[in-house]
């Protein structure tokens, strides 16, 4: 601590208090700086002046700065272990906080959260979340469900079944019997990859059909009651057998759990343990949407598998051709979607089959139109 | 810098034996402190360091969430002012960070104890294991919450300075945490009915080992009243479906005020029922017409509302604390209190 004397009245100078870390007391000081201080010697020299004497710190440093100009400047003990003169000084003075700002890179430094600012920050927010939405996500996404199990979809799609439909049964009949031609195309579409599906039926007004991971395909009536000839209801099952053969499901729910992992740590919430967070998104699998090309992957897989049977092919093309879904016309808006309009699915069906050879002669049905009707009359 | 009671401070009569009558020889009184708390904060500054966190958190994969959170405490704190001076919170995004990872190996062992339970138990045919599995995880897991309400506040507080003075908290975690179990599981045993004592029996815990340097905090509040006073909170606000809520807050945090002292200062709260339900109004508009986005600005009235609501008035100067022996402890509270959801700021918003 060095005994200076008179001020030299230049440089930036405030009031200020300094606390000496033992009272509470606070001591008023009037803080400048002295230009005549070599800047060899001491860069940017702090005078303190009490009532009682005057001083400069040997070395300080900003703890914090705040926009309406409260400071917080820490005294340091000097090179010689003296801290008589160290503590905090703690004032509040726009300029004398500016000049503070330009000399130290140190210490919390709260910026005035001016527009640009805001914007600038705001900007760098949304396109970090576009990069990790449209570039990590799948990425990361791929790579999680290449690692995973299919007995892993079987779980998921288990505990989504629990909570979707707890209690599915067979109708008997002339529906079950339909049911049953319905379960024995799906079991033939699955024997050569391997795979069980197993055909769920919902007696209820919903016009809606979904695939759940490892296998499960829930049908609800109100859909079958919208088709006019077997052949759609042939291709819906064929897309549904889709989504399960290409993992849209598991996909879906693990993009879902990406998110909320990266959200959770993001805003500070990491209750989420991954295979939790995992099977907790298992329940929202009727709220997931597969995207645009997961959706028309899923029509051409069921189309092609139905060729390969000398099954009509034209039944989903013509089911969308009608317009049954969420998105009948093309809008503007469409193309922010992350399903295909009715409309672009029937072309791109009507496309797909006339690229696919088997689709010309391919004429027979497993249901006949007496199955359906039985369906769609079903108690 | 002598305190000054503010224009806003109610003024007292002479019965209160605050105010000399005139004409009379005045007795020599002791002299009364008022200090006024603000809040100086906005909600557009909080917003930018919210905004800021969110992306460096998601940029290093999570590990800046300690550092913003430290962020977050340092600037709602420093904006605390009291007779021209204000808090500071000198918590840092290490010592978070570390207690994050001593919390994430808590409850990692908690998940290999689990699975190591479920395997010997249906390896062994033993079913009864998985049961007696799950009552020792439960009483472990109600006994690390009281270990982490008396870490989280002792940390919080053991990081804050007013005029460079620590405050701290005096005891021991652990007699706390064996003091609270069987509290806590008469309260989940009793469907919640016997919640307001061991709200009683906390807060009277917590508040009177609290110290502000030399000044003690001391809670005294009649614990009939006390226990009595959140029953009926809580009865009427349910059968008034939440608007007695708004009726009964008001009184309640006068009522701790006034019985929470620093040194022989008693600490004041005046707000009334329109002011709060205005406050929570204005609350939920923000936050519904910004879709969360207002939450920062929320953050900033609440501070601001209950801060401009409190002051601390009696004989005992600030200028008297002095500072203490600083008790040493890690941030493992910060970090155990956020993992349990639990805060420590006392009605202030923080």
């Amino acid at each position: 601590m060095n005994e200076t004397g008179p001020l030299p009245g230049e440089g930036p100078r405030c009031a200020a208090h300094w606390f000496d870390g033992i009272e509470a007391r606070p001591r008023p000081v009037e803080l400048s700086v002295d230009p005549s201080v070599d800047p060899s010697v001491q860069k940017d020299a702090l005078r303190v002046r009490s009532h009682a004497r005057t001083w400069l710190p040997e070395a300080w440093e900003v703890e914090e700065i705040f926009p309406d100009g409260h400071f917080r400047v820490r005294l340091l003990p000097g090179a010689d272990g003296d801290d008589a003169g160290s503590g905090m000084l703690e004032g509040r003075d726009p300029a004398f906080a500016a000049w503070l700002r330009g000399r130290s890179r140190k210490g919390f430094r709260f910026a005035r959260a001016g527009w640009r600012t805001l914007a600038a920050w705001s900007a760098a927010l949304v396109a970090l979340c576009a990069l990790v939405y449209f570039a990590v996500l799948p990425f990361a996404a791929s790579a999680v469900l290449a690692s995973l199990p299919r007995s892993m979809d079987a779980r998921v799609g288990e505990l989504a079944l629990a909570q979707l439909a707890p209690d599915t049964a067979m109708p008997g009949g002339a529906a079950g019997e339909a049911l049953r031609k319905a379960q024995a195309l799906l079991d033939d579409i699955g024997r050569e990859r391997g795979l069980t599906y197993r055909l769920h039926w919902i007696p209820d007004e919903t016009v809606n059909a979904f695939a759940l991971p490892g296998g499960d395909i829930l049908l609800h009536q109100g859909l079958v009651k919208k088709m006019k000839h077997p052949s759609e209801l042939e291709g819906l099952l064929g897309h549904e057998a889709g989504h399960v053969e290409l993992r849209h499901g598991m996909g879906a729910v693990v993009r879902a759990s990406i998110l909320a992992l990266v959200a959770g740590a993001a805003l500070g919430d990491g209750s989420g343990g991954g295979a939790a967070v995992l099977l907790d998104h298992a329940s929202t699998l009727a709220e997931l949407s597969y995207g645009r090309r997961a959706e028309r992957a899923a029509d051409r897989f069921g189309m092609r598998a139905l060729a390969a049977r000398g099954h009509r092919c034209d039944g989903a093309e013509k089911l969308f051709a009608r317009g049954l879904s969420a998105f009948p016309e093309r809008k503007w808006w469409s193309l922010l979607s992350t399903h295909p309009s009715d409309a672009e699915r029937a072309a791109d069906l009507r496309r797909a089959r006339e690229e696919e050879p088997g689709c010309a002669s391919a004429r027979a049905t497993t249901l006949s139109a007496e199955d359906l009707r039985a369906l769609q009359n079903a108690p | 810098m002598h305190s000054r009671p503010s224009s806003r401070i109610p003024r007292r009569s002479p019965e209160d034996g605050f105010v000399a009558a005139s004409g009379e020889a005045p007795a020599p009184e002791p002299r009364t402190h008022a200090y006024r708390l603000s809040f100086q904060g906005t909600g557009e500054a909080l917003f930018l360091i919210y905004l800021k966190n969110i992306v460096l958190t998601v940029l290093t994969l999570g590990v800046y969430y300690a550092w913003g959170r430290v962020n977050v405490l340092r600037y709602l704190y420093a904006n605390f002012e009291v007779d021209g001076a204000r808090l500071r919170f000198d918590g840092r995004g290490l010592e978070v960070f570390k207690g994050l990872l001593l919390v994430l190996g808590v409850y990692l062992l908690f998940l290999v104890a689990q699975v190591l339970t479920t395997l010997i138990a249906g390896e062994l045919g033993m079913p009864w294991l998985s049961f007696a599995e799950f009552v020792v995880a439960i009483a472990l897991v109600v006994w690390l919450v009281g270990y982490a309400v008396w870490t989280s506040y002792r940390y919080r507080f053991s990081r804050t300075l007013y005029r460079e003075i620590r405050f701290g908290v005096r005891g021991s975690p652990k007699k706390f945490a064996n003091g609270g179990l069987p509290r806590a599981l008469a309260t989940y045993f009793t469907l919640g009915l016997y919640l307001p004592f061991l709200s009683y029996w906390i807060n009277t815990r917590l508040f009177n080992a609290t110290h502000f340097g030399s000044l003690p905090v001391t809670f005294d509040p009649p614990k009939r009243e006390y226990v009595r006073r959140l029953y009926k909170g809580f009865f009427l606000s349910v059968l008034t479906l939440g608007v007695y809520f708004f009726f009964w807050k008001p009184k309640w945090v006068a009522f701790i005020r006034r019985h929470t002292r620093l040194g022989q200062s008693t600490f004041r709260s005046t707000f009334g029922a329109g002011e709060f339900f205005a406050l929570h109004a204005g609350n939920l508009a923000l936050f519904v017409f910004t879709l969360g986005l207002g939450s920062a600005w929320i953050r900033v009235r609440t501070a601001r509302f209950y801060a401009e609501h409190t002051w601390l008035e009696g004989p005992t100067s600030l200028d008297e604390a002095v500072q203490v022996a600083r008790v040493p402890n890690g941030a493992l509270g910060e970090a155990l209190g956020d993992a349990f959801d639990i805060g420590a700021g006392l009605d202030f918003g923080l």
